[in-house]
């Protein structure tokens, strides 16, 4: 369990720049949770995930993992929290594909076999082609890094996988296939998903709590099904609803009683009761 | 740039493009492109990962030069090094990230940039960047430090950079990518309405179908070749082919297409919420019998 308490962070202290990007910020990350985080670009998002392995450390407050501080444990050598950055390009360095994803279990000394294993098998998660092991990874595609970037965090298997807008950039099969082994990696190994999206209908389909966070606090807190019942909140602060949910709500102003729906399957079944109600009068 | 005839397009003949490289077999990215984009268009440009996209765009205002093939801007040809200037104040790019775009810390000295670039008066300049500020409704951000700024607003700031030095083309690699759902719309709408209200043409990649749908026509890439090119409607009629190159259809088009997989009767390539939810009611009202 990982818990924020009372957690507040400022860049820039006391310089005329200062940014208050967390204020007072209190959450709990139960294990084997699949948790969303929504808000707006600036909200706090990136700034907040970034604290669960101590990459930044809190100006005030502290998070716990299992009870234990882990600003305290050292400067992101966590292995059991593994971080997909925002930004592709901050997390790349290595001269070959294979060199980059293979950083993460060489540093945590596993065997040369088993970093092969690894390897292989974060680069088939993600997708990725096995020809391009010796290419440099600044010679690909947008989308191409990002694979990278999510696979080298993959290959280290971590016990909290945190992934910051992990399918931007991605083409639409890049997206459904990732998440959909996230999500059932996330089944079968009890992993802990943290994922900050702006893609409502992936956070509809895949997530199981949300978080918002609006100017650095959190505002709302539910069930993915609960914060999607409020359109009018989450547009007031520039997030949305599934485009599904807006069809839906259209067909609701035309008088039809059907119910809201926030995936495609919710939408299918609704429709089909509906149309049978209909019939049966 | 002597005795070329002038043209109210952006023309590719015949281009192929590969990126040189010492380890790999030339792959190419591009893959004999044929097109042409016209003044006053607005298009959307989809297709997966290393499908060719972003070494398209780059095509389109020689930041690459074709290996064999030409590109024509207005009629200027990008290997004519004499006409870059003519096809950079032409066609304007925005990237996806726009913490790599700007490089200053004050809005307005940012957007002023280009034009200090291109040696144009003070008093001009301070005109111009105060006129692109308020076409795009950030005149008030005129003196705020970039910093202070959201993603989205960040986003337009880029936009202005390139919009102040009146191109006739600006090209969009993935600039909505980060933003979320209100800055997206924002930056949508402020590209259509500098497209129909300017006439500038906009080149929009994007990954997001939805966005997609609203441009007037859609390119579709598939291993650095044009698959389909056509507008929003019959592109997205062809859910299955889309499917089979790693890219898909809008939410709502997906769902009517699965609908009438399961037997019911709607017409295909809706794209827009209201349309669903119109031919649904028309279903529930009753059925074709
Ligand atoms: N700098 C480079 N050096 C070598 N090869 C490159 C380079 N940039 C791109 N490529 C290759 O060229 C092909 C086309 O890449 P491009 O960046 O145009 O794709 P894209 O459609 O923009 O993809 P994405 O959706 O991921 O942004 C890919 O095979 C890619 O690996
Ligand atoms: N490295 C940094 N230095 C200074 N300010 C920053 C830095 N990173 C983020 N900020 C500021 O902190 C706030 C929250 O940013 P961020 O956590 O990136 O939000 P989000 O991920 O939701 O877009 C914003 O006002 C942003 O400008
Ligand atoms: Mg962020
Ligand atoms: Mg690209």
């Amino acid at each position: 369990m990982i818990v924020y308490e009372n957690v507040t962070h400022i860049y820039n202290r006391g310089l005329p720049n200062q940014q208050i990007a967390l204020d007072d910020v209190n959450l709990r990350f139960e294990d084997g949770e699949f948790v969303g985080i929504i808000g707006r670009t600036g909200s706090g998002k990136s700034t907040l995930v970034q604290h669960m392995n101590g990459l930044l450390k809190p100006t005030t407050g502290r998070i716990l993992m299992d009870g234990k501080d882990v600003s305290i444990k050292g400067l992101g050598i966590n292995f059991n929290v593994g971080i997909v950055l925002q930004n592709p390009e901050d997390q790349i360095f290595e001269q070959t594909v294979f060199k980059e994803i293979a950083f993460g279990p060489q540093n945590m000394k596993l065997d040369s076999g088993e970093i092969k294993r690894r390897v292989a098998m974060a680069m088939d998660f993600v997708g990725l082609p096995k020809d391009i092991l010796e290419t440099s990874p600044f010679d690909l595609s947008g989308g191409q890094k990002r694979r990278i970037a999510i696979a080298s965090v993959i290959a280290m298997q971590p016990r909290v996988l945190v992934l910051d807008e992990p399918t931007s950039g991605l083409d639409s099969a890049g997206k459904k296939n990732i998440l959909q082994r996230i999500y059932e990696h996330h089944k079968k190994e009890k992993t802990t998903v943290v994922l900050v999206s702006h893609n409502m209908e992936e956070v509809a389909q895949y997530v199981e709590r949300v978080v918002v966070l609006e100017k650095a606090k959190v505002t709302m807190e539910g069930k993915v099904d609960e914060i999607f019942e409020k359109p009018n909140e989450l547009r007031k602060i520039g997030l949305d609803i599934p485009r599904i949910s807006v069809a839906f709500l259209k067909l609701k102003e035309l008088g039809y009683d059907v119910k809201n729906v926030h995936t495609l399957k919710q939408a299918k079944t609704e429709f089909f009761r509906l149309k049978k109600t209909l019939q049966e009068r | 740039m002597q005795g070329r005839k002038k043209q109210n397009m952006i023309e590719l003949k015949n281009v192929h493009f590969s990126y040189e490289s010492a380890t790999k077999d030339t792959k190419l990215a591009l893959n004999r492109i044929n097109l042409k984009i016209s003044c006053g268009e607005f298009v959307a440009v989809v297709g997966a990962n290393g499908s060719g996209k972003s070494t398209l765009a780059k095509h389109l205002n020689g930041l690459l030069i074709p290996t064999s093939g030409d590109v024509l801007v207005l009629g200027a040809n990008t290997k004519c090094e004499e006409d870059s200037i003519f096809i950079k104040k032409n066609v304007g790019m925005v990237f996806q990230n726009p913490d790599n775009q700007l490089v200053f810390t004050i809005v307005e000295e940012d957007v002023a940039f280009a034009l200090e670039n291109l040696g144009v008066p003070q008093q001009e300049m301070r005109e111009r960047v105060e006129k692109t500020l308020s076409q795009l409704n950030i005149l008030e951000y005129k003196n705020a430090s970039n910093a202070e700024l959201s993603g989205g607003q960040k986003q337009l700031v880029a936009i202005a950079g390139v919009l102040v030095i009146n191109p006739k083309f600006i090209v969009l690699d993935e600039s909505t990518a980060m933003l979320d759902p209100q800055s997206r719309d924002d930056v949508m709408c402020i590209l259509k309405k500098l497209n129909s209200e300017l006439g500038i043409a906009v080149v929009l990649i994007t990954h997001f179908m939805e966005e997609a749908a609203l441009a007037e026509r859609i390119i579709v890439m598939n291993e650095g070749k044009v698959e389909l090119d056509d507008s929003p409607r019959q592109v997205f009629k062809k859910l299955e082919l889309l499917e089979s190159i790693g890219l898909s259809v809008p939410q709502v088009t997906k769902f009517c297409h699965e609908l009438n997989l399961l037997g019911e009767n709607l017409p295909l390539g809706i794209v827009d919420e209201n349309e669903c939810a119109i031919e649904l009611a028309k279903i529930l009202k009753g059925p074709r019998r």
